[in-house]
């Protein structure tokens, strides 16, 4: 419905802003930092962002303050990130959902993914296939063989078309060689109504990320499958991954980068992509990361470019446009 | 779980700790100030709060966080009954029957039953929570899409109730609501709705600009325009003789009792936000309360019943919450954050692990809405003479408060535009006497109508006898039914219920 710490944020920008003016020449950064979260509140890149949002605080010396502009596709979030200023000191909490996966949810899109500055990659979230618990679905292969033998019986948790749960099941359809159109999507509004209707018994296979299982694991609510994965988690060590049960393209890994707006100072990316690769191998990082079932991925702003042309490309391929 | 009884009664030793007093104090009087001030719901409050609670020990956390949450549910009333102005959208019912209260020179006591009928659910459902608590989660995974349509399909009997002076024209507010919650992005695949390619209207229209536009700042501009120059210009007595007694006080407390079943039954399914339970429980009261001829006209039921179903459902959320980390609103996915930051995972074995948290947290709600209560009687005295205020100095501040209070929530200009436009119609709706509520009880079920569709014909592959195969979905849609068509026939047998049907409903 509604948050923010803007407010809180603005105000704080305008006092710290003042003693600041004197050392505008000053190294990065020396004032407010905020980081725009396209997404409400409480979720999991959100939590990400803040245990990021803290750990960056305690090392700068500045506030650095998550804000949340959830809603349109994360569209105005970005549009908010374009008309920035491109000195390194409002950046962007940038994922698949706004970069690769975006051009197909949304067609005409006001700037190009491309024009924005990748700073740096920062998290992932693995994710985790499931069932309920009480279904006859036993095993990885159990269900490979239920979606091969009549798949319009299939019922799966969509976001809606677009999106790293998708992702995952448009892979596993085609490994099965099966149209995902014969299928039934149950499309929800975010992965833990997905891990809410697996649990409840409402569909017949669930992806979520394992955070969003987590509880209902504890609960014995389903039966985690297999992560969607080449290496397993360090969070849940004893789900075996689609690689090794002979699957290896049927991969989705959630990531959160850095981006920043057009043209960032090189010296702000470089401060930004060096302090949070210090971060992620800080242990204290890794295990309030790991509270909120998130692990850090390390990577340069360069990789990031590289691993979004790498997925756009596959969207073509498993999303036929519409 | 750790035995229920002595679980609570440890956790309330713990919660008696000064520090956790303390925290639940907080919580309380932030909660309370966020909940009055019209736009800033709980959720606002939580989310500028989180980077703080990550700092905090976390049964401490977790007590301001949940101490500005039902805070905020109890605030929210006050100007609701006041100016009638909801302080946030669970509120908007109880300003039909609390404004009309005020007007009369009751405030005090409205205010004084909407804190005790809040008290009432708050303590009866934190019961519910450490006692019987975990297996009632359940109910939240066997609500399927198919069993929510016919929830929604049931609850939309209650736009009748909030239909005013002519059916047709409540209904058609009603639809208007929905209209109005299906424009922008769609949620489930991302389709643009009559964005014309503007990238502010890609997020949609917001219940909180809504809600302060047509009541907040429709209200302010209505009462300027009408020259009103005090809310109640009587004499108003000592904040004690504003307490309910004997008659009014009895059936304000079956009302409330009534209004906390059907507001913790709701509170355990997710997406039951108070502000949709609010509208059953008063929906409710007029069809079964012996005072329903007065509903609509300053009833003590019109406020007790849907205060409590609000805090009642604001309570027992935490069930599912706690033992199934299932977020029932937005303001308790912060908590869920704030739980999981600090390393406690919902869920069963949250109960086993840490049941002396689990049971403080719980303990100290009933600490935090006896804390309430204690504040708020004494200050129902205080509260009751901003009737009084002249409304020339009351009216400018209201309206600062309305544009903060619709920037806020998502940080954009845009919604204080919104807000401005929805106050001009909501003047425009007052002038002409169109009623508002149905178009906010449009506007929540709307999504969750349209949602639950989709999502069951998704399931069935499009067939709709899925909807024929589901027991309770049956029960509800059998319910919606057999309601309806015992309204029309009332309508149509007795000219005078009909005529009670009309008068009785809402005039805000």
């Amino acid at each position: 419905m509604l948050k923010s710490g803007r407010f809180l944020t603005l105000m704080l920008g305008t006092v710290l802003g003042a003693f600041g003016a004197d050392e505008a020449m000053a190294e990065f950064p020396n004032k407010a930092v905020e980081i725009i979260v396209p997404v409400a509140a409480g979720g999991a890149t959100d939590l990400g962002a803040r245990v990021i949002a803290k750990a960056l605080q305690d090392k700068w010396k500045v506030p650095v303050k998550v804000v949340n502009l959830p809603g349109g596709n994360t569209v105005p979030a970005i549009d908010e990130l374009m008309r920035a200023p491109p000195d390194g000191y409002k950046v962007f909490m940038d994922s698949p959902s706004s970069s690769s996966l975006l051009a197909h949810a949304v067609p005409n899109l006001q700037h190009k993914i491309t024009d924005r500055t990748f700073v740096t990659m920062l998290l992932q979230t693995q994710m985790m296939f499931a069932v309920p618990a009480n279904s006859p679905i036993k095993t990885f292969d159990d269900m490979m063989a239920v979606i091969k033998k009549d798949p319009a019986v299939v019922s799966w948790t969509s976001l809606g078309g677009t999106g790293m749960i998708d992702m995952a099941f448009r892979r596993l359809f085609k490994a099965a060689g099966v149209d995902v159109a014969t299928t039934r999507a149950v499309v929800s509004k975010g992965g833990s109504e997905a891990a809410v209707q697996t649990a409840g018994g409402h569909v017949t296979i669930g992806a979520a990320s394992f955070g969003s299982f987590a509880s209902f694991m504890s609960a014995g609510k389903v039966r985690p499958l297999a992560i969607a994965a080449a290496k397993r988690s360090a969070l849940a060590p004893d789900v075996p991954t689609t690689a090794e049960l002979g699957y290896p393209a049927v991969l989705a890994v959630q990531w959160n980068g850095i981006a920043g707006p057009p043209n960032m100072a090189r010296e702000a990316v470089a401060v930004w992509h060096s302090t949070v690769e210090q971060l992620l191998k800080d242990p204290a990082v890794i295990a309030g990361l790991a509270k909120v079932s998130i692990e850090p991925l390390s990577g340069t702003g360069a990789e990031m470019a590289k691993l979004i042309a790498t997925e756009t490309a596959d969207m073509a391929q498993l999303f036929p446009a519409r | 779980m750790g035995s229920g009884m002595s679980g609570l009664l440890d956790g309330l030793a713990n919660a008696a700790l000064p520090l956790n007093l303390l925290w639940a104090l907080i919580g309380c009087l932030l909660g309370t100030l966020v909940g009055i001030l019209p736009g800033l719901g709980p959720a606002s409050a939580m989310a500028i709060l989180l980077p703080v609670a990550v700092y905090m020990p976390p049964d401490g956390a977790i007590i301001i966080m949940a101490g500005v949450y039902y805070g905020a549910m109890y605030g929210g009333s006050t100007t609701a009954i006041l100016m009638n102005i909801p302080g946030e959208v669970a509120s908007v019912v109880t300003a039909i029957d609390g404004f009309a209260m005020t007007r009369k020179g009751r405030a005090g006591e409205a205010l004084a039953i909407a804190a005790i009928g809040s008290f009432l659910a708050g303590i009866l459902c934190t019961l519910a929570i450490a006692l019987i608590g975990p297996p009632l989660a359940d109910l939240a995974l066997d609500f399927g899409p198919p069993e929510y349509f016919g929830l929604v399909a049931f609850s939309m009997v209650a736009l009748v109730s909030f239909a005013g002076r002519s059916l047709l024209l409540g209904l058609s507010m009603g639809v208007l609501g929905m209209w109005l919650a299906s424009l922008g992005t769609d949620p489930l695949t991302g389709t643009q709705r009559l964005t014309f390619d503007n990238v502010q209207m890609m997020k949609g229209i917001d219940i909180i600009p809504l809600t302060v536009g047509l009541f907040g700042i429709g209200e302010v501009l209505f009462n300027a325009h009408a020259r009103i120059t005090h809310i109640y210009a009587g004499q108003l007595e000592a904040w004690y003789r504003m307490i309910p007694r004997g008659d009014q006080l009895a059936r304000g407390l079956v009302s409330s009792l009534r209004g906390t079943l059907v507001g913790g039954v709701m509170g355990l399914l997710p997406g039951m936000v108070p502000a949709l339970t609010t509208y059953l429980a008063y929906d409710l009261e007029r069809k079964v309360s012996r005072h329903r001829d007065e509903m609509g006209h300053g009833a003590i039921e019109g406020v007790a019943s849907p205060e409590a179903a609000n805090n009642a459902t604001a309570m027992t959320g935490f069930i599912p919450l706690l033992s199934l980390g299932i977020p029932t609103s937005p303001a308790l996915a912060i908590l869920l954050g704030t739980l999981v930051m600090n390393g406690l995972q919902p869920g069963p074995v949250l109960f086993a692990q840490h049941s002396d948290l689990v049971f403080t947290v719980i303990a100290s709600m009933v600490v935090g809405n006896a804390m309430l209560l204690v504040l708020n009687l004494p200050l129902v005295g205080f509260w009751a003479r901003i009737s009084n205020v002249p409304y020339s100095v009351l009216g400018p501040i209201v309206l600062a408060v309305c544009v903060i209070g619709a920037y806020a929530p998502r940080n954009t200009i845009t919604d204080v535009g919104i807000a401005i436009f929805f106050g001009i119609v909501g003047l425009l709706m007052r002038k002409l006497d169109w009623p508002m509520a149905p178009l906010i009880l449009g506007f929540l079920m709307g999504p969750q109508l349209e949602q639950s569709l989709r999502q069951s014909l998704g399931m069935s592959n499009g067939d709709v006898t899925i909807f024929l195969t589901r027991p309770i979905t049956v029960a509800c849609l059998l319910a919606a039914a057999t309601v309806a068509a015992i309204t029309t026939w009332m309508k149509r047998r007795s000219h005078m219920i009909a005529k009670l049907i009309d008068e009785g409903a809402n005039e805000v």
